[in-house]
């Protein structure tokens, strides 16, 4: 931590002119008639996932994407990740335009963008040893010689704080918060530039949350990696974020810095989500505000 | 206060396990009471109301006493216990979809359990049973009598779930994570719903969750859980403003909190 002047934003934030990730008007739409009923010709009917969404990330900085079910945040996720592709809009990273990429290019972008998971559990092979989780990703890009790998997953291990010994368990040796940090480990290894974090925390106990989330802001401190960072936990986002956006129906409703956000919410939706949290202190007032007619 | 549930020295433990999964658990509920057990994954909450519920799987040994409205739990035939669920003692479930069943409408689950436990014809069962949806803040409850689980959004469903868990008037409902699979929105709106119908209605609750935020808003006294005992217990205000275990004091610490600085939490620190 640096002395003297308070810089507004966080000081790990690089203020360079170019975003690291620039989405810009992202589109996605999903063919809703047709699955199910295959004989039946349905008129076309096209649900929106996620409408004309505009971000930026830079490096260091972590922004969180929040919203209830169905809003279209982990949509918006996979989409920068290269899981699904956009209907419209465009995706920059770097500077270069991903918003279609074929395999060689989405390869070579996994190095650069990196994913942690809700499910630590799922998300494991289970037949495989921890160092070789780890270690896997530097294998399948070639990073590295056999001993410089090795050296490279004791690193992360420890930036992660996982014990040495663990290195030879396999995951269901491991509790919820351990696995979660195996996930960790095993995205920082390739050094990416953006790790999308989608719901990482939101399987585990609180005070294991709590531990997960000291640890991505001490990675950050450490590495300048960026991060999105999708959930659905107010609570944990104010903790985390720089910016915020607040997405409902695929939309961004409202999006600035965390405190201005939370703070002074200017959308109806946006209050709304932050007065139906019931505050932990039985002497607060709890009343929440509807913003739609039927909640449920 | 006239005491529902006296729990004295419970002890659980499943079969094949050679720890106990819960240990020395006493606590008492007063009629109206809204008591909260909290607690991480593996305190042994869960198994808790599943042993005042009597629900526990075959081969769970109990012992230790629980006095329900009067009645011995502990080592009660199933026929003695099997004619409280429902009536006087009901539960809320975490995840309502699997709470109803998948082939049978909402209205004929809720009119089956009426007349099972009342003596009132088909036709009154009916008229109770939207009586109950409408309550419960379902709208157009006549069309959603023949509505099915799959049909309805997780909310509605855990209204559905609520409406028949209070419908027979139960003293005691046990509501094990009631609202944790909801959206925050659809959460507090079930939370203002569950505790307007438990105050008008007199029950007691029992209420299992990890969320500090629903305790503290919810319940009159909280019970602490961790590694299968009670670590904690007093009335909610003790609890979160003066906690007495270092285990309540770091479970308070490591909620997450968005209002840390909110006006409403500056101006009830002046008011403190």
């Amino acid at each position: 931590m640096s002395d003297g002047v308070q810089a507004q934003e966080s000081p790990r934030v690089a203020q360079s002119a170019q975003p690291l990730l620039q989405v810009d008007a992202v589109r996605k739409e999903y063919d809703r008639s047709g699955s199910v009923g295959r004989f039946r010709r349905a008129p076309k009917e096209r649900f929106v996932a996620v409408d004309d969404v505009s971000l930026t990330i830079s490096a260091g900085e972590t922004l969180s994407v929040v919203g209830e079910s169905g809003s279209g945040k982990s949509t918006l996720g996979r989409m920068i990740l290269g899981l699904t592709e956009p209907t419209s809009g465009s995706i920059l990273f770097d500077g270069d335009d991903i918003t279609h990429r074929d395999a060689r290019r989405r390869r070579e972008l996994t190095r650069e963008i990196q994913v942690v998971f809700q499910d630590p559990y799922s998300s494991l092979d289970p037949r495989q040893r921890i160092e070789d989780i780890i270690r896997e990703p530097l294998d399948i890009h070639g990073i590295g010689t056999v001993a410089e790998r090795r050296q490279r997953v004791a690193d992360v291990m420890e930036q992660v704080a996982l014990s040495e010994r663990m290195r030879r368990f396999f995951p269901h040796q491991l509790s919820g918060g351990l696995r979660q940090r195996v996930c960790i480990a095993s995205a920082l290894v390739v050094r990416p530039k953006l790790i999308v974090a989608d719901e990482p925390v939101s399987a585990l106990d609180v005070s294991v949350q709590a531990q997960i989330l000291d640890l991505f802001e001490e990675v950050q401190r450490r590495t300048s990696v960026a991060l999105l960072f999708i959930s659905h936990d107010l609570g944990v986002v104010r903790q985390i974020s720089d910016r915020v956006a607040v997405m409902r129906r695929g939309e961004i409703v409202e999006t600035g810095p965390i405190d201005d956000v939370f703070e002074r919410p200017t959308h109806p939706y946006t209050r709304s989500l932050l007065s139906a949290i019931p505050p932990a202190d039985p002497d607060l007032p709890f009343q929440p505000v509807f913003y739609d007619e039927a909640v449920s | 206060m006239t005491t529902l549930l006296t729990v004295d020295g419970l002890a659980v433990r499943y079969a094949g396990s050679r720890r106990p999964s819960i240990s020395n658990i006493s606590l008492q509920l007063a009629e109206g009471e809204v008591l909260g057990v909290v607690g991480e994954s593996g305190s042994g909450k869960t198994t808790l109301g599943l042993s005042l519920l009597s629900l526990l799987p075959a081969g769970a040994e109990m012992s230790g006493s629980i006095l329900f409205d009067g009645q011995q739990i502990v080592g009660a035939p199933e026929r003695a216990v099997r004619p409280l669920r429902g009536t006087r003692l009901s539960t809320i479930v975490q995840n309502p979809a699997t709470a109803l069943n998948p082939s049978f409408s909402i209205g004929s689950q809720m009119t089956a359990l009426l007349r099972r436990h009342k003596k009132i014809s088909r036709a009154d069962a009916h008229t109770l049973a939207i009586d109950w949806l409408a309550r419960v803040g379902i709208g157009e409850p006549e069309n959603r009598m023949r509505s099915y689980a799959h049909q309805l959004s997780g909310g509605m469903n855990q209204r559905v779930v609520i409406a028949m868990a209070l419908a027979l008037s139960p003293r005691l409902v046990i509501a094990d994570e009631p609202t944790s699979a909801l959206d925050v929105t659809v959460q507090a709106a079930i939370l203002g719903l569950l505790k307007d119908l438990i105050a008008d209605s007199g029950s007691s609750m029992l209420l299992i969750t990890h969320d500090l935020g629903v305790v503290a808003q919810m319940c009159d006294s909280v019970a602490v859980m961790k590694d299968g005992a009670m670590t904690e217990s007093g009335p909610v205000r003790q609890i979160f403003h003066s906690p007495q275990t270092a285990y309540t004091r770091q479970l308070l610490a490591a909620q997450p909190s968005h209002a840390a600085s909110s006006p409403a939490a500056l101006q009830n620190e002046v008011v403190r």
